[in-house]
C-alpha cells in the first residue's frame, strides 16, 4: 500500500514554508535583520531622515534582499513546474530541462544575443535583457524540439534516445556557445560568463517584473494540461483514444516548458536540477496526479532556491557561492540515488 | 449504428499490410479476428481506432466517416484495449481506471463511483489502492480493461458504443480469462459491438458471434464460428492440421491440435 500524504495538506504546508522562506531569505545576509526589525524595514520608507539603522536596513530590505527573494522564489517556481509538465510529456520521471539540452539551447540562445545583437541592446538595459531572454527561449525551444524529434519514433518516445539526443544537442550549442566567446570582446566575455554561472545577484525590481509576468504565465497555462498530461502517462495512442489531440498538446508544452526555462535562464542563468529534483520528491509524496503535483511542484521550487540562495549568500559571506553551484551540489547525490534506483520507478 | 470498415488496404513502405478487408460490427454482436502472428490484425485495430489512415477504403461510424467524429465525443463511445501499457508512473490501480473518464465532464463523484463499477466488474477492487506498476502482468490487463470499461461507462443504455480488444485474455489465468469472455458477452447484451483479437479458437468460438480469419493481410474466411473453424480453414491458414469436436456441454466447435 503507499503512503500518501494528502496533497491539500502539502500545498497548504508548502505555502506556510514560501512564506517562512521569503521571511528567511530577506533576514539572512552579511548584516542579518531580526523579525521584529525586518517587518518594520519592509515597509518603512528608505530616505527617512530620523533612524539611520532603520533607513539602512529598508535600503537594503527593499533595493536589494526583497526584489532577490522574489525573484529566486519565481524563478523557482517556473523551473520546477516545467519539470513537472517534461517528465509528463516525455512519461519519464529522470526528464530534466537541462538534461535534455534546453538549457545549454538556451544558454546558446542568449550568448548569440548577447555578441552578435550587442549594437541594439547595448544601450537599453530593459530591452537588452528582454531581447537575450528572447534568445534564449528561442534557443530553448530549438533544443526541445530537436531532441524530441530525434527520440521519437514509431514506437514513441525512447528514454535512451532522448538522453543522446540530449547530450548531441548540448554538445552542439556548447561548442556554440564556445565559438561565440571566442570571438567575442572583454565585456561580452564577462556578461556571457556570468550568466553561465547562475545567479540572482543581478536582482532588481525590473527583473522581477519580466519574471511576475513570464512565469506567471506559465503558472497559469501549465494546470490546465493536468488532465491531458495524466492521460498521457499512459501512452500517446491510449491518450488520442481518450479523446485528446496529442500531437498539438505535445507542440504546445514543448514550447511552455522551453519558455518557463528560457526565462529562468534569461534570468538566473542556468539553475540545474531543481526542475528535475522537485516534482521527483512532490511525486513520491503525493503521487502523479498533475492536478496537485503541477502547484506542489511550483511551491516546493520557490521554497528550495529561496533556501539555496539564502545559503549561497551567507556560506562564505560577505563572497556569494553561484546558486547553479549550490543547487548542483545539491542535486547530483540525488540523481545519482535515482539512476540506483531506476527500477523502481519503472526505467529499462 | 455500426462500425463498418471497407476495402481496407494498408501499405508501408512496399508491403501489404491489409488487401480490401472489409468488416462490420454491430452493436450487439462479438466479433473476433483470428490469424497468425504478423496477419495484419493488430493493424487492423489500429486502422478502425483511427490510429492508422488506410491507402483505400473507409471507416464509418455509426454512419460518418471516423474521422469526422469529434475527438472527445468519439472517445464516449468507442474504446480500445492496448495490447501491452507503458504506464510506469505510480497510479493506484484505481486512479489509472479514472483516467478512463477524461472525455467525460460527469464530475469527480460520478466518476469515482463509475471506476468503482468498473473495477467491481474485472473482479479488482482489492487492487484499487495498489500501486499499478507493482502489478502482475495479468492484474495490469484486467485494470487496463476496467479502464475501458469505465471509459464507455453511461446510463443510456440505447446509445451504441464499441469496444476494441487487442489479445484482452493474453496475460490472464484460466479463470480470468473465462471473467474477461463473460464481461464481454455481457457488454454485447448492454447494445455495445464488440471486435477482439484472439489467438485461442475455443476461446474464440464460445464468445463470437462471428470470426474473421486473416492471412497475410487478407480476409480467408469469416462468418459464424462453425463455418469459419474448420480443420480445412485452419490447415490452410496456419499450416498445422487439427481435429474438430463439438463441445460436449455447448455442441461449439472445439479445435484439438
Amino acid at each position: 500500500m503507499p503512503r500518501r500524504l494528502n496533497s491539500s495538506g502539502l500545498i497548504a504546508g508548502l505555502c506556510v514554508a514560501l512564506i517562512l522562506g521569503l521571511l528567511l531569505a530577506v533576514g539572512s545576509g552579511p548584516i542579518s535583520i531580526d523579525p521584529l526589525l525586518l517587518l518594520n524595514s519592509l515597509f518603512a520608507s528608505s530616505d527617512s531622515a530620523g533612524d539611520a539603522k532603520a533607513s539602512q536596513y529598508a535600503t537594503i530590505v527593499q533595493h536589494i534582499r526583497l526584489p532577490r527573494a522574489i525573484l529566486a522564489a519565481l524563478v523557482g517556481a517556473g523551473l520546477a513546474a516545467s519539470g513537472a509538465a517534461m517528465q509528463g510529456l516525455f512519461r519519464n520521471p529522470l526528464a530534466d530541462p537541462s538534461l535534455i539540452g534546453v538549457s545549454s539551447g538556451a544558454m546558446m540562445g542568449a550568448s548569440i544575443i548577447i555578441v552578435l545583437g550587442s549594437g541594439f541592446t547595448a544601450g537599453n538595459t530593459l530591452l537588452g535583457l528582454t531581447a537575450v531572454a528572447a534568445g534564449a527561449f528561442a534557443g530553448g525551444a530549438i533544443s526541445a524540439l530537436l531532441v524530441y524529434r530525434l527520440a521519437t519514433g514509431v514506437t514513441g518516445t525512447s528514454v535512451a534516445t532522448m538522453l543522446l539526443a540530449g547530450i548531441a544537442i548540448t554538445a552542439l550549442a556548447g561548442s556554440v556557445s564556445s565559438l561565440l566567446e571566442f570571438i567575442s570582446d572583454n565585456e561580452m566575455l564577462r556578461r556571457i560568463s556570468l550568466w553561465r554561472m547562475g545567479g540572482l545577484d543581478g536582482a532588481s525590481w525590473q527583473r522581477v517584473g519580466i519574471a511576475a509576468v513570464a512565469i506567471g504565465v506559465l503558472l497559469v497555462l501549465l494546470p490546465r494540461y493536468s488532465v491531458a498530461l495524466n492521460a498521457l502517462l499512459l501512452g500517446e495512442s491510449e491518450a488520442r483514444h481518450l479523446g485528446l489531440n496529442v500531437q498539438s498538446l505535445k507542440r504546445e508544452l514543448i514550447l511552455l516548458v522551453a519558455f518557463g526555462v528560457g526565462i529562468a535562464v534569461a534570468l538566473a542563468g542556468t539553475i540545474a536540477f531543481v526542475g528535475l529534483v522537485v516534482p521527483h520528491i512532490v511525486r513520491m509524496l503525493i503521487g502523479p496526479d498533475h492536478r496537485s503535483l503541477i502547484p506542489a511542484s511550483a511551491l516546493a521550487g520557490a521554497v528550495l532556491l529561496l533556501i539555496a540562495d539564502a545559503f549561497a549568500r551567507t556560506i562564505i559571506a560577505p563572497t556569494e557561492l553561484p546558486i547553479g553551484v549550490v543547487t548542483a551540489v545539491l542535486g547530483t547525490p540525488f540523481f545519482i540515488s535515482l539512476l540506483r534506483q531506476r527500477h523502481e520507478y519503472g526505467m529499462r | 449504428m455500426t462500425l463498418q470498415l471497407s476495402g481496407i488496404d494498408v501499405v508501408r513502405s512496399e508491403n501489404t499490410l491489409l488487401e480490401d478487408v472489409s468488416i462490420e460490427v454491430e452493436p450487439g454482436r462479438v466479433v473476433a479476428v483470428l490469424g497468425p502472428n504478423g496477419a495484419g490484425k493488430s493493424t487492423l485495430m489500429n486502422v478502425a481506432m483511427g490510429d492508422i489512415t488506410p491507402d483505400a477504403g473507409s471507416v464509418q461510424l455509426n454512419g460518418e466517416p471516423l474521422q469526422e467524429w469529434e475527438s472527445r465525443h468519439r472517445a464516449r463511445i468507442m474504446a480500445m484495449l492496448p495490447q501491452l501499457s507503458l504506464l510506469n508512473f505510480p497510479y493506484t490501480a484505481e486512479e489509472v481506471v479514472q483516467l478512463g473518464r477524461t472525455p467525460h465532464a460527469t464530475g469527480r463523484l460520478v466518476d469515482k463511483q463509475v471506476s468503482r463499477e468498473a473495477l467491481a466488474q474485472m473482479d479488482c477492487l482489492h487492487l484499487s489502492e495498489r500501486l499499478y506498476p507493482q502489478l502482475s502482468g495479468g492484474e495490469k490487463q484486467r485494470i487496463q480493461l476496467a479502464r475501458i470499461l469505465a471509459q464507455l461507462w453511461n446510463d443510456d443504455i440505447d446509445n451504441s458504443r464499441y469496444l476494441l480488444l487487442d489479445e484482452p485474455t493474453a496475460a490472464l489465468d484460466l479463470a480470468h480469462q473465462h471473467q474477461v469472455l463473460n464481461v464481454v458477452r455481457q457488454r454485447a447484451q448492454h447494445n455495445y459491438g464488440v471486435l477482439l483479437v484472439l489467438h485461442d479458437f475455443n476461446l474464440a468460438a464460445s464468445v463470437a458471434d462471428d470470426i474473421l480469419m486473416l492471412k497475410d493481410g487478407r480476409v480467408v474466411a469469416s462468418g459464424s464460428p462453425d463455418k469459419v473453424l474448420t480443420s480445412q480453414c485452419i490447415e490452410e491458414v496456419f499450416g498445422a492440421s487439427v481435429h474438430i469436436l463439438p463441445h460436449p456441454v455447448t455442441g461449439l466447435p472445439v479445435v484439438v491440435g
